[in-house]
């Protein structure tokens, strides 16, 4: 008995562990490489999210699984650059770490094949470094203190127990040092998850005696539906007595014959279909009231994506209506419409008596890459008005633009066409430097003109920092410089030096005056200061010093 | 419906072992081989060549005993969680595998015995995410062993079971290669007649 109970004991030991000693077949490798799952395998991915406090630099690096296009290192006003074949860089900054100040930002952008990712990153609502206020020193054009003896003041208050931000107060005073005006922000933690807090009243004070002139208050709130959402931002200004009215340090404007005094935008995410909403949309409602009850204007743009997750767009349709005593009538309309996630075809109507006409068509065809190679503006009857071609060169960059006007079928030049050239160097210092040259043409009568009539030289630096940029004229077979900017930055891509030119020899320019710009260790500017060539300063300036919490 | 990740499967078994140890198992005699039992047994499972499946695994066998021969119905359903391309794949293997095995008892008295047999399995593949199912099945070998208490004629064991499965190969699943094959350790109740 002892004897069968230990041998069975021991043979199912032995095949468990047999059993548990096969070899892995590594199912997460293979959802990875899988055909079915590669449609999910165009991502972008942005490594900084909304809790994240940045600095002075905003810089979001956009990170992806696969190649972006490498041709795409000369765009021309490019808002990123490549940091690697398959992340980006974005660039922006802000001068001031206020708490009201705030940076949001969508990025979309093709990859090496034409195809768009299956998603678009959003940055959420980045704020800047917690600071609890700032001093500053003014100069003159000497260098010599003239700040006030009751400078303004600026600061920023937290709950005492959440730690999180409260209020922030600026009040600024006369040249005699009498309190002027105050103007008072308060904060309250957001409900959208993808953001902190936000701005939830703001009120102007006059004088010692802190009289009102008026302020607004904001709530936002959200709602969530099974699968989908609605973000709801109402916003009300008041005059000083509290009554609803224009409050001019933030007005609505006037809309439909109306002052606006409140504000409501809605913004909703329908992962499934409504009465009358369908599934795979975005609606952004924008409402203007006159009163707390009464609409005056409302503008609604309704976007379908083949799926809300991937956000690639079928269509958008703007309309916006004037609203009397609940009526709504259409008052101007336009609708974009993609194919395969790329814009195609742009639509504006005209709209008459709340009917809206088909005005112009703007019509996009592409390569296979899903850049442009032909965009014709259409008239109501479908025929071609203007045409603007585009060429690209053997690294899928833009190489040559052309406009038309068109006329009974026949093309005859229109202002605007350029080429587009690019070099790649190398620095004596061995580092990779990149030009882009713009050579614009003007119409001999109604064909393009053989000789350029200028171009505009950009130079980048290595980490694609724009680093000078040339204006030539052109004449007799020759260029002539006729302005040169030069451009410094530190490693945080933020620009510390302007540097402008003398061009009496515009084949021998020298260096002139330049801008000095200064940030402190967060990156936030705390001076623009203008120098003449030898480093003197010729105007006045301030200098700021933020203390963080 | 997946089971509550913060209550294994296994702790209930384990509360249930125990219960039926303190009031059981002093009157509890081996159990003696019957000439037919119907069977029913629960436990968890694991799948030894799919080790990236880490989340707790359940399982449920229904059986029929005949003298020596042993048909049942098997199913066992395996979990893992996974962040792919921005996506988070809540993926989930169910397998549904008809076996008939031979039973062996290593005791004179059937307290002890082994299973050898072939199954037929079919399993489904869900990777949620708004991919749809993929379905696929194979042939395989079943084996295990088990022990058996007779508490007042129903009997009460437990018992481990190895499904033999081979890597789907020529029938993976659209191109993902899956090995369904499991380990199962289970609580089982058999009603002899």
């Amino acid at each position: 008995m002892k004897h069968l109970i230990k041998t069975s004991l021991i043979c199912a030991l032995g095949l468990a562990s047999l059993a548990s000693c096969r070899s892995d077949n590594k199912f997460k490798e293979g959802m990875a490489n899988s055909e079915l799952l590669l449609p999910y395998a165009k991502y972008l991915k942005i490594n900084r999210s909304y809790s994240t406090r940045v600095g002075g630099a905003i810089n979001p690096q956009v990170s992806s699984s696969q190649a972006f296009d490498s041709g795409y290192w000369g765009w021309e006003n490019q808002e990123a650059s490549l940091s690697g074949t398959t992340a980006l860089t974005y660039r922006a900054t802000w001068d001031q770490p206020l708490p009201t100040n705030s940076y949001e930002s969508y990025y979309l952008i093709n990859f090496a094949d034409g195809t768009w990712p299956r998603n678009y990153v959003h940055t959420g609502v980045l704020r800047p470094k917690e600071i609890t206020g700032y001093t500053y020193e003014d100069y003159d054009s000497s260098g010599n203190v003239t700040t006030s003896s009751t400078p303004d003041t600026y600061n920023v208050a937290y709950d005492s127990q959440t730690g999180l931000i409260s209020a922030a107060s600026y009040k600024t005073y006369t040249t005699a040092g009498v309190l002027d005006l105050t103007y008072i922000y308060s904060f309250t933690t957001d409900p959208r998850s993808y953001s902190d807090y936000y701005q939830s009243t703001y009120a102007v004070y006059s004088g010692t005696s802190l009289t009102s002139l008026g302020s607004q208050a904001t709530t936002i709130s959200v709602v969530t539906s099974g699968n989908n959402e609605v973000e709801t931002t109402t916003q009300r200004n008041y005059n000083s007595s509290g009554t609803l009215a224009d409050f001019s340090y933030s007005s609505f404007g006037t809309k439909n014959g109306s002052t606006a005094v409140k504000y409501v935008h809605q913004l909703g995410t329908y992962t499934d279909a409504t009465t009358d909403i369908s599934s795979d949309s975005v609606v952004a409602t924008e409402t203007w009231y006159s009163d707390e009850t009464t609409a005056i204007y409302k503008k609604v743009v309704q976007s379908y994506y083949e799926d809300i997750t991937t956000r690639v767009p079928i269509s958008v349709t703007s309309s916006e209506y004037t609203v009397s005593g609940g009526t709504e009538t259409l008052a101007a309309k336009t609708v974009d419409l993609y194919t395969d996630g790329f814009l195609t075809t742009q639509k504006v109507y005209t709209v008459s008596s709340g009917v809206a006409i088909l005005n112009t068509s703007t019509v996009t065809t592409r390569n296979s890459r899903g850049r442009p190679t032909s965009v014709e503006v259409q008239n109501s009857s479908g025929t071609a008005t203007y045409r603007t071609d585009y060429t690209y060169d053997s690294s899928y960059r833009l190489e040559t633009v052309r406009n038309y006007s068109i006329s009974s079928g026949a093309d005859s030049c229109a202002a605007g066409s350029y080429d587009m050239s690019y070099t790649q160097y190398t620095s004596a210092a061995g580092a990779t430097l990149y030009g882009v040259t713009k050579t614009t043409y003007d119409c001999s009568g109604t064909t393009l003109s053989t000789d350029p009539s200028g171009r505009t030289v950009t130079t980048y630096d290595t980490n694609f920092d724009k680093t000078s940029v040339e204006v030539a004229t052109y004449a007799s077979g020759t260029f002539t410089l006729t302005s040169k900017l030069g451009y410094t930055y530190n490693s945080s891509h933020q620009i510390t030096q302007l540097q402008t030119y003398d061009l009496t020899i515009p084949a021998f320019p020298t260096e002139a005056g330049f801008t000095s710009y200064l940030y402190d260790s967060n990156g936030f500017l705390t001076s623009t200061i203008t120098q003449n060539s030898d480093g003197t300063t010729n105007a006045s300036y301030r200098i700021y010093s933020y203390t963080y919490r | 419906m997946k089971p509550n990740p913060a209550i294994p499967t296994w702790s209930y078994l384990a509360a249930l072992l125990l219960c039926l140890g303190i009031f059981c198992l002093p009157q509890a005699t081996w159990a003696q081989q019957a000439e037919m039992s119907i069977g029913l047994a629960s436990g968890v499972s694991n799948q030894p060549e799919e080790k990236d499946f880490d989340r707790t695994a359940q399982t449920l066998d229904l059986s029929f005993d005949w003298q020596a021969l042993r048909v049942g119905y098997n199913s066992a359903t395996s979990y893992m969680d996974y962040n792919l391309y921005e996506v988070d794949w809540a993926v989930q293997l169910a397998t549904t595998s008809w076996y008939g095995a031979w039973r062996w008892d290593l005791t004179e008295k059937g307290g002890f015995y082994t299973l050898l047999g072939i199954t037929y399995q079919t399993f489904v593949l869900s990777l949620g995410s708004g991919v749809g199912d993929q379905n696929s099945q194979a042939y395989g070998l079943v084996y295990g062993t088990g022990m058996q208490y007779d508490l007042d004629g129903l009997i009460f064991g437990m018992q481990w079971m190895s499904f033999k499965v081979p890597s789907t190969g020529t029938k993976k699943v659209v191109d993902i290669e899956l090995a369904t094959g499991s380990n199962q350790l289970q609580l089982a109740a058999r009603i002899p007649f």
